[in-house]
């Protein structure tokens, strides 16, 4: 049975021998604190995925126009007439499921009066659903509307990072130059987070100048001898419908184009999972770096037990002499490294949580501090506690009363 | 009327290896309620072993013990533990303090191990060390104290669970004569208001003397009649 004398018991013996009771707490600190780290950074990558994923928008399936070097195009160009509008049509017409759509091209910015380095910048000619089907979010001013597609609006919504460096935050109502039209800033889109290495990466609309489709074929002729668009985006029912979608879209768009394949499909459910697949590895290894340590920890306890029985052998014949049996021996002394695995495993989950929150800050990493990880290292090191206190708590309890109280 | 301890053919054998080292060979006693005996003999003879068996800290090779008529010669180790911490108070000569603890903490050692309120352990021992002389110290650590001092408490705690026998192994032996005085007189002091049965091992005839009813001797592992 554990009465409260049995703690009462354990604070003495750590009052008496703090150097000792801090050493084990310490392993069993770096213990917990390195299971605490790893999970959280492992949760941090889980959940930075999720979060490139979405920023495409989950749902979406999107069909991108791959680069064909120019000397293929003149042996595929009578094929096939590369992604175009009609292809919309004809996708929505055969393959179901498919919802809302938009479409967009893509060019470089050629002649500007944009004051700021232009390299890199592009022209995205929009159908204006892609605010929506992108999430491209605006922070001044508005979106591109229909209307402005319709009636071929000389207007523009700048990218965050394009609108920041030419007009450092006052972009709205500016007019600006492209081609030989002039056009007038209308809104400007919140950064764009980069998915890494994602096959459409978000980070593009940074800097990019965003027209209405319809005005940028009139005023800046961006149209491309072979393709007419360079991405279609199709809303479907929800993300575990992209891969389905895509498996469906392949073939019918394959044969829309003679034959020839010259566009790329890409269903966030399926680089989720190719991403989730790589991660679950370095998981295994974060988790078994954490085990290693957790042990390491436990080792520690066990060896700074066996260290206090042998020293306090004659208190142990004592005990035994007034009246302690050999299962309150043992419980004594398996309380005991409990109590050091709990603190230290306690002590650790806060540590492990500041040590992941450097780590994720220094190393500009997402880290995640899951409830579950707490609660998972906090049992853990009871665990451990119990594991690694048994054996040096049964040796205690097997001391021969008589011979232990000859010594000392 | 049946004897408080009664020993019929104990012996015991320690085993060294190969070799088989007899240290009691048949050892017949009987002790009655509030009897003081005190038990002689040369060094090695096998007195603290024969006081360990009466302990029920260590168990005879063979032979009978019946403590009030109840056999406990081999009893399990709970049941055993619980006779130790009911039936027996030790003294031993090296005092058994643990340094860790103030004497009022040690004192109440033995009712941790009973079922004894908190409140009531406190009480008790304080009482106790009134009882031995130290109510004026009981916030101490042992270091603190003399050898004497040290002896007073670890009598102190022999008698935390009123037990009707205490067991006392060279009390008096690692203490100078005035401390060796004032131990005597507390023991028969103790004896006379509580009547508690006491078994003493020493090796100094004055002490068998004074603190004896009757005294035995062991030689050849038996008790010399
Ligand atoms: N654990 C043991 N293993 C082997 N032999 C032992 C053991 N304990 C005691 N002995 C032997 O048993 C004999 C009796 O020991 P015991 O301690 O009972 O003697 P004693 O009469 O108390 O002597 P002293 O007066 O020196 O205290 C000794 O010869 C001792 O060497
Ligand atoms: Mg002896």
């Amino acid at each position: 049975m554990i009465k409260k004398s049995h703690f009462r018991r354990s604070l003495v013996q750590f009052r008496t021998h703090p150097l000792r009771t801090a050493l084990a707490l310490l392993g069993m600190v770096l213990g917990v604190s390195s299971v605490v780290g790893m999970v959280s950074i492992g949760e941090g990558a889980q959940r930075e995925i999720i979060a490139s994923i979405e920023a495409l928008g989950g749902d979406v399936v999107h069909i991108k126009a791959k680069d064909i070097p120019d000397e293929r195009i003149t042996e595929i160009v009578n094929d096939s007439r590369g992604l175009n509008r009609n292809d919309i049509l004809a996708l929505q017409a055969t393959v179901p499921g498919l919802g809302e759509s938009t479409y967009a091209r893509w060019t470089n910015l050629g002649v500007s009066d944009l004051p700021t380095a232009t390299y890199n910048v592009k022209i995205v000619a929009a159908e204006p659903r892609l605010f929506e089907i992108h999430k491209l979010k605006v922070v001044q001013g508005r979106a591109l509307q229909q209307l402005d597609q319709q009636f071929q609006r000389k207007v523009v919504v700048l990218g965050s990072e394009l609108a920041a460096r030419a007009y450092a935050g006052n972009a709205l109502g500016k007019r600006i130059r492209l081609g030989y039209a002039y056009f007038e800033v209308v809104g400007v889109l919140a950064a764009k987070k980069s998915g890494g290495d994602l096959p459409l990466d978000p980070e593009l609309y940074n800097r990019s100048v965003i027209v209405p489709y319809n005005t940028a074929i009139e005023e800046i002729a961006v149209a491309d001898a072979y393709k007419e668009l360079d991405v279609i985006s199709f809303r479907v029912e929800s993300l575990g419908q992209t891969l389905i979608a895509k498996r469906a879209i392949g073939p019918v768009l394959k044969a829309l184009h003679g034959g020839v394949t010259d566009f790329e499909i890409i269903a966030p459910e399926e680089i989720l999972e190719k991403k989730r697949s790589t991660q679950a590895i370095l998981n295994v290894v974060l988790i078994s770096i954490a085990a290693i340590s957790l042990i390491v920890g436990g080792i520690g306890v066990m060896n700074i037990m066996l260290a206090n029985i042998m020293e306090r052998i004659s208190e142990i014949g004592l005990r035994r002499a007034v009246g302690a049996s050999r299962r309150e021996i043992r419980n004594q002394f398996l309380i005991e490294s409990v109590i050091i695995c709990f603190v230290g495993g306690a002590i650790g989950v806060v540590f492990g949580f500041v040590i992941s929150f450097l780590v994720g800050w220094g190393f500009d990493l997402q880290v995640a501090f899951a409830w579950e990880a707490m609660v998972v290292s906090f049992g853990l090191s009871v665990a451990v506690g119990v594991v690694f206190g048994s054996w040096p708590a049964i040796r205690a309890s097997q001391v021969n009363p008589v011979e232990a109280l000859q010594h000392g | 009327m049946t004897a408080h301890i009664a020993l019929t053919g104990i012996t015991k054998t320690y085993r060294r290896g190969a070799d088989e080292v007899p240290v009691l060979n048949g050892v017949d006693l009987e002790i009655q309620r509030g009897e003081r005996v005190a038990i002689m003999g040369r060094s090695g003879s096998g007195k603290s072993t024969l006081l360990n068996i009466l302990g029920c800290l260590d168990e005879p090779s063979s032979g009978g013990y019946l403590l009030d008529g109840v056999d406990v010669a081999h009893l399990p180790d709970d049941d055993l533990s619980k006779v130790r911490n009911r039936t027996f108070g030790f003294v031993f000569q090296a005092f058994h303090l643990l340094k860790g603890m103030t004497i009022v903490e040690n004192v109440e050692l033995p009712m941790e191990y009973s079922n004894v309120s908190e409140k009531d352990q406190r009480h008790r021992a304080l009482e106790l060390l009134e009882l031995v002389g130290l109510g004026h110290r009981v916030s101490h650590r042992p270091s603190e104290l003399s050898g004497g001092e040290r002896q007073r408490v670890a009598i102190a705690r022999a008698l935390a669970n009123r037990p009707s026998i205490l067991l006392a192994d060279e009390p008096t032996g690692a203490l100078d004569t005035r401390a060796q005085v004032a131990i005597l007189e507390l023991l028969t002091q103790i004896h006379a208001s509580l009547g508690t049965t006491m078994i003493i091992v020493t090796h100094d005839p004055k002490v068998a003397e004074e603190l004896g009813d009757r005294t035995i001797r062991i030689s050849d592992g038996r008790v010399e009649t």
